[in-house]
This record gives C-alpha cells, sequence and structure tokens, in this order.
C-alpha cells in the first residue's frame, strides 16, 4: 500500500460514529462522515452575545467564507434553580471523545471538553479556545514547499477545571498521547496527527504546529483538547478505561462548561458548572446549575417522556419521527447533513452489463427515479427531492442540474444504447435482460419505497428484483469478516445492485476522499475503504488529490466544484434527500438553533437559558 | 437433607463449568466480535484493530481465552508460564496462598469491553433495579395467579373460569413491546398519570443508589418511594398482564387434576367443608408442580426482562444484556450467563427442597 493510499484510509472523519450512533432500529446510516474539520469531537462554544469569531478577513473574500459567524444568543435572562434536563435514547460507551464510537458519546462529552476551534450553526468555525482560526489568509498558515505551519494563539488566562493554564504543552501532550505507540482503538485514528514533526512549546499561547505535508484538515485537529498534567497520570495503554472513565468522571480534567459528576448507566449523567469555564468565555452566564443527561430505553419512550415533562432538549430524531411528534410543543427542525441515496454499483452492473453501457445504464435509471413520489408520497413531504448530496450549507456546494423524473428521455438512451423491449416489456441487448437488484434496510419507508422504483423501472423496460431484509438478515452494513463473501445486500463486499441507504456528507470535504477513490474500494485489505460504488476514475483520483493536498481553501473549492459536476453527469449514486435533525425543546428554553455537524445541537449549550 | 444438598451443589459445579465452557465458547464463535465497532470506519488500521484484540485477548485462541477467563492462566504471562501466578505457583490457586487473582476462580469476571468499567460494578448496579422491578411483578403475579388459578379451577367452566380463559389468552398473545408502547402511549404521554422511563425523577431526586439518593431517601422517605412507586406502575402492569397468563393457567391445571383425585372425592364423602378439601386436600397435592414452575422463575428476578426494561428505559440486568450483545461485550455478557446459570441451578436445588417441605411422602434422607 503506498503512503498516499494508507494516509487516504483515515481521510474518512467520523464516519463510524454515526454508524453505530445510527445503528439499532432507528438510524441505521452509515455515514461518510463529520469530517475532521468539522470537528469530530463537537465541543460547546461560543460568547453569548456576540459571534466569538474572527471577523472574515479581506483576502479570504476571494475564496470561501470560512468564519465570520452570524449566530447571535439571546442574552441569559434567568439562571434557573434545576438542572437543565438533555434526553437521548442509545447508551453510551465512552466519555472520550477520541474513542467515541457512536454520536451519543460525541455528545455526552460536548458540555465538558472544548476543542481549539468549533463550528457555529451557520458552519463557520470559530475558535473556541483560540483567538483567531488560522488560515492562510490571515497567515495563521504558511505552507512551505510541502509542508506547513500552522500557528495556533491560545486565548490568554484559561484554565482547566481544576485550575492549571492551559497552554501550548497540553497540544503537545495531546499529540503524543495520540501518536503514543500503546494507543489503540482511535476512532479517528491518527490521520493529520502523524505528519506533526513538532510542537513549539516555546510560549504558553502561541502555538506552531510544524505538518510534514500540507493537511487540509488541520481545522479539525485538537477537538477537543486534553489537559497535559491529568494526561500524565494515566499510561496510554490503560487510557480506554481509565482516561475519563465512566466509574470515575470526577477524576477527570474539563474545560467545558459543564463537567460531568456522576454516571449511572444506560440512565443518566449529571453535570456541575465550570467556574473556570468562565476564564475561556468571560462573556459567559451560565443558565443552569448543572446539566443531566437522561438516558432512555428507545426513541418512543423519549417521545413520550417529552409530553410528561421529564426533559428539556430530546436529540436524536429524524424526519422519519416527524409525523409521530404531531401536536407536541415544540419540534424543531433543522436541515441535516445525512444524505438518502441509492447507491448504484459499479463492479455488479459491468459484470453483468459491459463497461461500455454502464454510465447509460445510470443515467437512465436517475432519469426514471420519482424522487417526488418517495419525498412526498413515502415521506409525506417531510423532506424535499435533491440533485446534489453536497448540502446547501456547505461553503463547497456548486449549483448541479436538477436530475429531473424524465422516463422518456431515460427510454431513449436505452433505446440508442441498443437496449430493446421484450414481449415482457423488459428490455434486453445480446440476450442480457435489463435487470438490476435493489435492495435496502428494514426502515419502513425505504421498504415502502422499493414499490416506487420497481414501478418506475418498469416504466423504461428494466426489471427490478426488490429485497427489504428484516431484523437480523439485514446485513447491508456488516463488515467484511461479520458475513460471507456471497451474502446478499452488503455494501462493503458489493453484493448488490442498487441500494438505498442514508450517508453523511461532511462539512470538511476530504471527509468524503475515501468514498470515491480507488484507493477506497474495499475489496482489498484491511477492506476499511468506504467507496461501495467500487467508483474508480483516475480524473476522480485527482480532483479529490486536489482536495487533499491544499490548504488555499479557494482550490479546494475548485476541485469540489469539479467533483460534484462529475458526480452528477456521471451518476456516481442518486442523491433522493437530506435528513432533517429533528428535536423535541422545551419551548421555553432559549438559544436552541441546532447543527448539522457532529458539533450537534449543544454546541453552544453555555448559552441556553430557561424563561421564568 | 444436608447429605443431599451438600450432594446436589458439588455436583453442580461440573454443571456450570460445562455451561460457562459451552456459552464461552458459543458467543465466541458467534460471527462479528467487539472489533465489529470498527467495521466501516477506515480511519481505524488494521494495526489498530489488531492492538484493541491484542488489549482484550482476543487474538488468542478459545481455549487460552476461557482459560484467562476462569483463571487458570495468567495473561500476563507466555508459552507454559501462563499456567504460572506472578508469585510463582498454580494461577489456578488462590491469590493468598500464591496463586493468581485473575478469572472468576478468583472472584474476577474481569472488564466490560463496552466501556472499560469492571464486570462487577457493571451487573452489580443493575442487581437490585431487577431485583425491585422483576421482584414486584413477581410477587404481584404469582399472587393473583394463585388466586385466580385455584378459583376458575374450583368453579370449572363458569363465568369467572371463562373470563379468566379469554384473558389468559389475550395476555399470552399480547407482544410484551406492544402493550409496553401502548400503555406508555396512553398513561405517560396522554393521560400524564405515570412517566415515561426510567427508575427515578431526573429533575427532582438523585440518581438511584447513589450516596445521594440514600441521603434524600432518608430525609424525604415518602417522596423517595412515591417516586419509585409512580416509575414502577406501567413496567410492573405489562409483566404482570403478560406473565399471568401463563401461571393461572398453570395453577388452574395443577388443580383441577388434584381435585379430581380419588381422596378428593373421599373427604368430600367424609364431609370434609369444600374450603378444607380445596386448601388441604387439593391445593396442597397441587403445589408440586407450582413449586417447580416457581422455582424455574427464580433466576428472572436477578436477570431481567430484557424487553419491559428497554422500552421503559429500566436500569436492569435485561437491558445490559441487551447492550452487551449488541456490542460484543464477552466478559460482561459470561458474568450474565453464569449468573442466570447459578441461578437456574440454586432454583432447580431449592425446588426441590421444598418439595419434601410441601409433600411429606418425598424424602432425601
Amino acid at each position: 500500500m503506498s503512503l498516499t493510499q494508507s494516509r487516504s484510509l483515515g481521510l474518512l472523519a467520523a464516519a463510524a460514529l454515526l454508524v453505530s450512533a445510527c445503528g439499532g432500529s432507528a438510524t441505521p446510516s452509515p455515514s461518510a462522515a463529520p469530517a475532521s474539520a468539522a470537528p469530530a469531537s463537537a465541543a460547546p462554544v461560543s460568547a453569548p452575545v456576540s459571534a466569538p469569531v474572527s471577523a472574515p478577513s479581506p483576502s479570504a473574500a476571494a475564496g470561501p467564507v470560512l468564519v465570520g459567524t452570524k449566530y447571535q444568543a439571546i442574552p441569559v435572562g434567568n439562571v434557573a434553580t434545576k438542572p437543565l434536563v438533555v434526553a437521548e435514547w442509545q447508551a453510551i460507551d465512552t466519555f472520550n471523545v477520541y474513542y467515541a464510537q457512536a454520536n451519543v458519546d460525541v455528545e455526552v462529552a460536548t458540555p465538558a471538553l472544548l476543542g481549539l476551534i468549533n463550528t457555529a450553526d451557520d458552519l463557520k468555525y470559530f475558535g473556541d479556545m483560540v483567538t483567531e482560526v488560522p488560515l492562510v489568509s490571515n497567515g495563521g498558515v504558511v505552507v512551505n514547499g510541502t509542508g506547513m505551519t500552522v500557528t495556533y494563539k491560545l486565548k490568554p488566562g484559561m484554565k482547566w477545571s481544576d485550575g492549571s493554564a492551559i497552554t501550548c504543552k497540553d497540544l503537545e501532550a495531546t499529540r503524543k498521547w495520540i501518536m503514543d505507540k500503546d494507543q489503540s482503538g482511535l476512532a479517528g485514528g491518527t490521520i493529520g496527527w502523524e505528519d506533526i514533526t513538532s510542537v513549539d512549546t516555546s510560549t504558553d499561547t502561541n502555538c506552531v504546529v510544524t505538518f510534514s505535508k500540507v493537511f487540509e484538515g488541520y481545522l479539525g485537529l485538537f477537538s477537543p483538547l486534553f489537559p497535559a498534567a491529568y494526561l500524565a497520570t494515566v499510561p496510554v495503554k490503560d487510557a480506554p478505561t481509565k482516561l475519563y472513565p465512566l466509574t470515575d468522571l470526577k477524576s477527570g480534567v474539563y474545560s467545558g462548561p459543564y463537567i460531568p459528576t456522576d454516571y449511572k448507566a444506560d440512565a443518566q449523567i449529571n453535570y456541575t458548572a465550570n467556574p473556570n469555564f468562565l476564564t475561556i468565555h468571560p462573556e459567559a452566564k451560565l443558565g443552569f446549575p448543572g446539566m443531566i443527561f437522561k438516558f432512555y430505553g428507545n426513541a418512543d419512550a423519549m417521545k413520550a417522556g417529552f409530553d410528561a415533562g421529564e426533559y428539556d432538549l430530546g436529540m436524536d430524531l429524524n424526519h422519519s419521527d416527524i409525523p409521530s411528534l404531531q401536536g407536541k410543543n415544540k419540534v424543531v427542525i433543522k436541515d441535516g447533513t445525512s444524505y438518502e441515496q441509492l447507491s448504484i454499483n459499479n463492479k455488479t452492473l459491468t459484470a453483468k452489463f459491459g463497461a461500455a453501457d454502464l454510465t447509460t445504464i445510470k443515467q437512465a435509471v436517475a432519469l426514471a427515479i420519482n424522487k417526488k413520489d418517495i419525498t412526498d408520497r413515502v415521506l409525506g413531504g417531510t423532506v424535499a427531492p435533491i440533485s446534489n448530496p453536497v448540502s446547501p450549507q456547505y461553503w463547497y456546494n456548486t449549483q448541479v442540474p436538477d436530475q429531473a423524473y424524465d422516463p422518456t428521455k431515460a427510454n431513449a438512451l436505452l433505446e440508442a444504447a441498443g437496449w430493446v423491449k421484450g414481449a415482457d416489456g423488459i428490455r434486453a441487448k445480446n440476450g442480457v435482460k435489463l435487470s438490476l437488484d435493489f435492495c435496502t434496510t428494514s426502515r419502513p419507508y425505504r421498504v415502502d419505497s422499493l414499490s416506487v422504483y420497481a414501478s418506475n423501472m418498469k416504466d423504461i423496460g428494466i426489471e427490478a428484483k426488490t429485497t427489504a431484509p428484516y431484523g437480523a438478515s439485514a446485513t447491508i452494513f456488516d463488515g467484511w469478516d461479520k458475513v460471507t463473501a456471497d451474502t446478499p445486500c452488503n455494501l462493503i463486499h458489493g453484493t448488490y445492485d442498487v441500494a438505498m441507504f442514508a450517508w453523511v456528507s461532511p462539512l470538511d470535504p476530504l471527509g468524503a476522499y475515501n468514498v470515491y477513490t480507488c484507493g477506497g474500494i474495499p475489496d482489498a485489505a484491511p477492506h476499511s475503504g468506504q467507496n461501495n460504488t467500487r467508483t474508480c476514475d483516475p480524473k476522480v483520483d485527482a480532483i479529490w488529490n486536489a482536495v487533499k493536498d491544499n490548504v488555499d481553501f479557494a482550490k479546494v473549492q475548485a476541485a469540489m466544484a469539479d467533483w460534484q459536476t462529475y458526480y452528477n453527469q456521471n451518476v456516481v449514486e442518486i442523491p433522493l434527500f437530506l435528513w432533517k435533525d429533528v428535536y423535541l425543546v422545551n419551548p421555553k428554553l432559549q438559544n436552541i438553533v441546532g447543527n448539522p455537524t457532529t458539533s450537534g445541537v449543544l454546541w453552544n449549550v453555555q448559552d441556553w437559558w430557561i424563561q421564568p | 437433607m444436608s447429605r443431599y444438598i451438600v450432594r446436589r451443589v458439588i455436583g453442580a459445579i461440573p454443571v456450570l463449568f460445562f455451561i460457562s465452557f459451552m456459552i464461552y465458547g458459543i458467543l465466541l464463535i458467534a460471527p462479528g466480535g467487539p472489533e465489529a465497532r470498527f467495521a466501516q470506519n477506515p480511519k481505524i488500521t488494521a494495526a489498530q484493530i489488531e492492538a484493541f484484540r491484542k488489549r482484550w485477548g482476543l487474538d488468542q485462541p478459545l481455549p487460552v481465552q476461557y482459560c484467562r477467563w476462569l483463571g487458570a492462566c495468567n495473561p500476563d504471562h507466555t508459552g507454559l508460564a501462563v499456567f504460572i501466578s506472578d508469585q510463582g505457583l498454580p494461577n489456578v490457586l488462590p491469590s493468598f496462598i500464591g496463586g493468581g487473582d485473575n478469572g472468576i476462580l478468583h472472584g474476577d469476571l474481569g472488564f466490560s469491553i463496552r466501556d472499560g468499567r469492571p464486570v462487577t460494578i457493571v451487573i452489580g448496579e443493575r442487581i437490585i433495579p431487577t431485583v425491585i422491578l422483576a421482584g414486584t411483578a413477581w410477587v404481584i403475579w404469582l399472587t393473583v395467579a394463585l388466586l385466580a388459578g385455584m378459583y376458575a379451577a374450583v368453579r370449572r367452566y363458569g363465568l369467572f373460569d371463562s373470563a379468566l380463559t379469554i384473558g389468559s389468552y389475550i395476555g399470552l398473545a399480547l407482544p410484551t413491546f406492544w402493550l409496553g408502547i401502548m400503555l406508555l402511549t396512553i398513561f405517560a404521554s396522554g393521560l400524564k398519570w405515570f412517566p415515561a422511563g426510567g427508575m427515578w425523577s431526573a429533575r427532582d431526586v438523585p440518581i438511584f443508589g447513589s450516596p445521594e439518593y440514600w441521603a434524600f431517601a432518608g430525609q424525604q422517605p415518602l417522596t423517595a418511594l412515591f417516586d419509585l412507586g409512580t416509575h414502577l406502575v406501567l413496567p410492573v402492569f405489562t409483566l404482570v398482564v403478560v406473565s399471568i397468563a401463563g401461571d393461572s393457567r398453570f395453577v388452574r391445571a395443577a388443580m383441577l387434576d388434584s381435585l379430581g383425585q380419588d381422596y378428593v372425592r373421599t373427604a368430600r364423602a367424609k364431609g370434609v367443608s369444600e374450603r378444607r378439601v380445596v386448601m388441604k386436600h387439593a391445593f396442597r397435592n397441587a403445589l408440586l408442580p407450582i413449586v417447580t414452575n416457581i422455582g424455574l422463575e427464580i433466576p428472572f428476578l436477578f436477570t431481567g426482562a430484557i424487553v419491559t426494561e428497554t422500552i421503559f428505559s429500566w436500569p436492569g440486568m435485561g437491558r445490559l444484556a441487551i447492550e452487551a450483545t449488541n456490542s460484543f461485550d464477552y466478559p460482561v455478557l459470561m458474568g450474565i450467563f453464569l449468573i442466570a446459570a447459578l441461578l437456574t441451578v440454586f432454583a432447580n436445588l431449592v425446588a426441590d427442597i421444598l418439595y419434601a417441605i410441601v409433600d411429606p411422602r418425598i424424602s432425601y434422607g
């Protein structure tokens, strides 16, 4: 495996976070990743009033505007006597974000640990622990040949929860801890970290980090930052069980507004206000004396608990929950960044119909799928059809032509390619019938969608065989070793023609590198790539390498525009709709603005307060 | 009797070893493993996964893993030295005479792969909640089932019997998850009479089992009891409804069988009161199969009700079992299964002892 390949293995951001988070019955969507630049660890954030952010620099105007959030909190008007109660319906495995395999693990750590840089609800980066977001345009990033230096300027006077100072030594210690030889099970791997050759600790606040390579994802490193002194107390080999241990969360050292005090498995975590948070955000005024994470056993119980007034915010719901939330006061619906898609497998289609007609067939299928039927009829209009999987909120989103529903054009395409309808209405060419296997998970709306696809395909002379596995037989997301190579409808083994599921479009584009480049095809050991469609085109690799090897975000944006055009024209996938992030919110709770990145809705928890 | 008990206890030891080996083997042979959490996460390299497997001993052959779990092998040694403790004697011996301190032979159930906590703590904190829930439900359904089953047998084909029969079939047919969700929808979400989940009110009551909780319960015992009681209503009702049906049918059948015996007819012919016939002659003789059934229900008090605990967010053993299964947490699963096996063996022994108490004809002398 080449160095580039081995590096690229790591580029998919926090995919597994959502994979497991969404596991179980409610959200089985592997996600390509919240991305390194969209802090995979999510940290709480921001100033209560004005945006705690560096303003967009003049030179940034030439490229995408990555900073300058417009978020403004309503000033805290009341300090409650009882804690804030936040509800989840999935259980946690760890409090250490670097080992987090599920979104809920990130959520619980969000109020307690900050990263250097965070993402606001309008997807602008801002400094949580630094005075400005380092960019090429403001001199924070300097490219030296093939390497680069990034200067993180820490806010002066910051303190950890134990009263010790937050300094550049903490950056160095975090890096060393991640790269330690005894380290195992890091959810985010070591990508980017392994390129750091030094951290200048000669001053306390001017932390110059030197990279041996240009690394576009530097904005997501040090999220969160760990305290050097605390790291030194636990041998790295014992870190998975003894660093921020669930048995004794009090023993940890934190930086966020609320720090954990007690944990009861599958039931509750208690937090108390961190007095030293004010050294990081002096303008902050916490609206609660503490907070509670309450864990329900399932989403239905959590919804019922909202009606019973058991909590202030219910999380981890999506568009498919919307019909069951009618009449609840109040439901907040935000655009998410997961997208539902039809993944088309190049390997099986090529084997069946030959490489020459691959793109034509995919284009015909895309034209024949009536997305509006899915979004309106199957999902009751809770979502809207899309043609681009990249969230329109993202800085690198590009306008692409609509994949309009046009079965006439689809028929014409197939006709022109020599696929002729037989007596049974199914097209064939050289004795090969145009038949596709459609499969999905056991999610009800996906199962319902299969009949729409079958009907759409019949209209253009394609036979659609549909499979919706149930319960334990739903093996679509199972890993390489968990199922045999011939298990039908398994993404990693590529045993499907067309599969419906959800994926995450990451804020840091690099997070999708391994989903579309040749090196990400999981057929070769260690079978960890996520290029399930088996897309392999030198042009595509060149585009993605341009993304990877740049910290000039204007160039990254241009490369991503090329990619979105290619994606659309060549029907790499058929994007269907963007998911919704749905929250159950106490109507008196202020400053809930959501956040589609892994920073999550809790990113500004220090600004929350309850109206009396 | 005491010789019988000792004999049974000694006989249980190889049974438990056999059960533990079988369960361990089945768990580890099953597809997947704790490292499945890294599937589809390309940020984790093969080397990292291997390091994870090594850390948890998952890279070892099954017999070695079992040997370590058991405590006969020392996980820190290799080769033949694996059988030797750090003190230099066979690891299987207790640590105070030079043996090891790992494995169940030394009272160490290991660590949860899922969250890194000691299995004894993970399981220990679940036992009381489960005993409270399952115990409350068990006492209620057993009492009602005994009374209803007896009455239905005595008034065979009467209105009550027919109603109980229909009610039993409905109870048996009701899926627990459906009933639980309906109860949540009606009584928690709709009427707001009872809480939707958990064991205590998060906002008002400290975490159950914490020192703060006991202090709170000491200061405001009625509030604490009322809070616990309101959280118990819906899950207990669910368990009672779905469990009462089977037991009441069982009691009814045993009583009917007993009531049809010659000695009952003889007692009636001798002019013994109906109450005495039912209670002393019929019920006493019907107790044997009932005691067997009750004995087999004892493990449930500790192992919990998976579906009910999950639906009502009860932090008990049942919910732990499902979470551990989902994450291939072998040490926790082994701990749960071992306790279940122990309790089953124990419950059978108790049932056998009770035979001798309820039926004087039985003697283990």
